[in-house]
């Protein structure tokens, strides 16, 4: 063959294979959406159509799509978790009334929300459950009064003082709680001092979350809590530290840790001198013994 | 030309001063790092997000009741609202006392809508900063959305110290939830006089902080307050004074840390990427539109 027609012959095969590249465009394109709509024994047809965005209106009456709300949903779950957190950091109990927004700030689920008849004094055995929105307490530069999320010595002492005065004028009653975690220092040999804050944190709102927003929760030295029941007798302060103690004992069983928390409860006597029933209390903590439950002032 | 060469290798860089406590200097610092980087040739826009006004009352601006009301809130141009100051290079855009009550009423709303206005304003400025409420609010949460570095001024005084773990706590989560490419705050000393007490909290908050505690320290001077009762940056009614220095040193510091916003921000998880890039901000672009 001459090489002219060969040149030809080359160049008509590049031509209809460029057509036929051109023609089967349409097809595979028309293929692909065949394939797309025929149903799959496997898997349902899905749906090319985009979901309609949920409408959501602003407090002024506009709508909001979908990505404003989630960022709004954002930012006011944001503000909850740090207003929660700001009175502890700040050297305050953490302030809350609702059960449901203490056990966000805690971590810890608490008993009302669960049980209206909280007031009867039964005690709940449950472990604390970390919430997704569990402070996180910049540990290693901070005192260790916020580490806990409570309130510091100085704070505790300013509660003793007006509440003595309180129970001076009006006779009411009060309990003071003390509680120690002891080892505490194995775990921080063992694991870390971080490990270790962890579960000081932990235990300030463990006796966050078992008490009421009227009481008074303080980080006296690095394990060792007191806390503050005003208008509670002593039968109700045994209550409240039982609780604590199941709920603690069984939390710490269960992370494997050898730490115990102790716990001693005293109120004022006749003298109505808050300072003595904390320092009563104490004592009783550390020797172990249970005061009897009368529901009268003990000496 | 220094400037210029320092302005030309920077994007426009956003500053929010912030601290919970009143009194710790934080408009005092907003405005006299301002003038101060104004003076050092850069075109500065100060916006004052505080109802109060301080800062407005301080650089005399126009009262502009409502203008950066409707910026904020209507999704007008904040731009529009922007004033001129007496000092040179320096501009502002005043607060407006509506917008304490319209934060109460439109919570997380009002935190978007600073985000717009403030992503919204033109490049038309090297540094932007933004004087923020001496609260936990909606219009401070809204201005550390936007920005990319927070400066913390604080009393040199034990009883400051509390809140500055608190504010720095606070950046920390917004960092992991609201805000992924927020740098670390800076931490400023303001009002340090010569007491041994007042070592003894710089020390702590060197202590504490690191390399996030600024070199340059502000000294308490009276000063400040004859400069603010004359409606002057310090910069301009004592410019020779020891508190100017520090607030030149101050912003001197500033600009050379200028590297750390040029760099990438700390990683983020690809979901927070995500979640800062595609959800609320596509949905404020098309706000915007």
């Amino acid at each position: 063959m001459a090489l002219q027609d060969l040149l030809l012959l080359i160049l008509a095969m590049a031509i209809l294979a460029n057509v036929l590249l051109l023609a089967s465009i349409p097809l595979r394109a028309r293929s692909r959406d065949w394939a797309g709509q025929v149903p799959s024994i496997t898997r349902a047809p899905t749906s090319k159509a985009p979901a309609p965005a949920p409408v959501r209106r602003s407090p002024r009456g506009e709508v909001r799509d979908d990505g404003v709300a989630r960022a709004v949903a954002a930012i006011e779950a944001f503000v909850a978790d740090v207003s929660g957190d700001a009175a502890g950091l700040m050297g305050a109990p953490a302030p809350s009334d609702a059960p449901e927004r203490r056990a966000a700030v805690t971590g810890v689920a608490s008993p009302t929300a669960a049980d209206p008849t909280r007031a009867a004094g039964r005690p709940h055995a449950h472990a604390p459950a970390r919430s997704a929105a569990t402070p996180q307490v910049p540990r290693r530069h901070a005192p260790a009064w916020a580490l806990a999320g409570v309130a510091d010595r100085a704070a505790w002492d300013r509660a003793v003082h007006e509440e003595s005065a309180r129970v001076a004028r009006f006779s009411r009653p009060v309990t003071v709680v003390i509680a120690e975690l002891r080892r505490i220092d194995d775990v921080a040999g063992r694991l870390g001092r971080d490990a270790a804050d962890r579960v000081v944190a932990e235990t300030a709102r463990l006796l966050v979350a078992e008490g009421r927003s009227v009481d008074h929760v303080a980080l006296l030295d690095y394990a060792l809590f007191g806390v503050l029941l005003p208008e509670t007798e002593e039968a109700r302060a045994r209550e409240y530290a039982e609780r604590v103690r199941a709920v603690a004992d069984e939390w710490l069983q269960s992370a494997g840790l050898s730490v115990r928390l102790a716990l001693g409860w005293a109120n004022p006597a006749e003298d109505r001198d808050v300072e003595a029933a904390a320092a009563l209390a104490q004592q009783r903590m550390r020797e172990g013994e249970e005061p009897p439950v009368t529901g009268a002032p003990t000496a | 030309m220094q400037a210029a060469a320092l302005a030309k290798d920077i994007a426009v860089r956003t500053i929010a001063v912030v601290n919970r406590k009143g009194g710790s200097g934080k408009t005092t610092t907003a405005v006299s790092l301002a003038a101060s980087l104004a003076e050092r040739g850069l075109a500065t826009l100060l916006i004052d997000l505080d109802p109060q006004g301080s800062a407005s009352a301080w650089l005399a601006a126009p009262d502009l009741a409502r203008r950066s009301f409707d910026a904020l809130v209507a999704g007008r141009d904040l731009g529009a609202t922007v004033v001129r100051t007496r000092v040179a290079g320096l501009e502002m855009v005043p607060a407006s006392a509506s917008l304490l009550a319209a934060e109460g009423r439109l919570k997380g709303d009002m935190s978007v809508g600073v985000v717009h206005a403030i992503e919204s304003l033109r490049p038309d400025w090297d540094l932007v900063i933004i004087d923020c409420p001496p609260s936990l609010s909606y219009l401070s949460i809204g201005a550390l959305m936007a920005v990319r570095e927070v400066v913390i001024p604080v009393e040199a005084h034990a009883i400051a110290l509390p809140g500055v773990a608190a504010v720095v706590h606070e950046i920390r989560r917004l960092q992991s939830t609201l805000n992924p490419i927020l740098f670390d705050p800076l931490i400023v000393a303001c009002r340090v006089n010569r007491t041994t007490h007042a070592r003894q909290v710089v020390a702590e908050l060197d202590r504490l902080y690191g390399l996030r505690l600024a070199r340059a320290m502000i000294r308490e001077s009276i000063r400040f307050a004859e400069a603010e009762a004359a409606r002057l940056p310090i910069t301009e009614y004592a410019p020779e004074s020891g508190a100017s220095i520090d607030y030149r040193l101050l912003a001197d510091e500033l600009l050379q840390r200028r590297r750390l916003s040029a760099q990438a921000p700390r990683p983020v998880s690809r979901w927070r990427r995500l979640f800062a890039r595609s959800a609320y901000a596509a949905a404020l672009t098309r706000r915007a539109r």
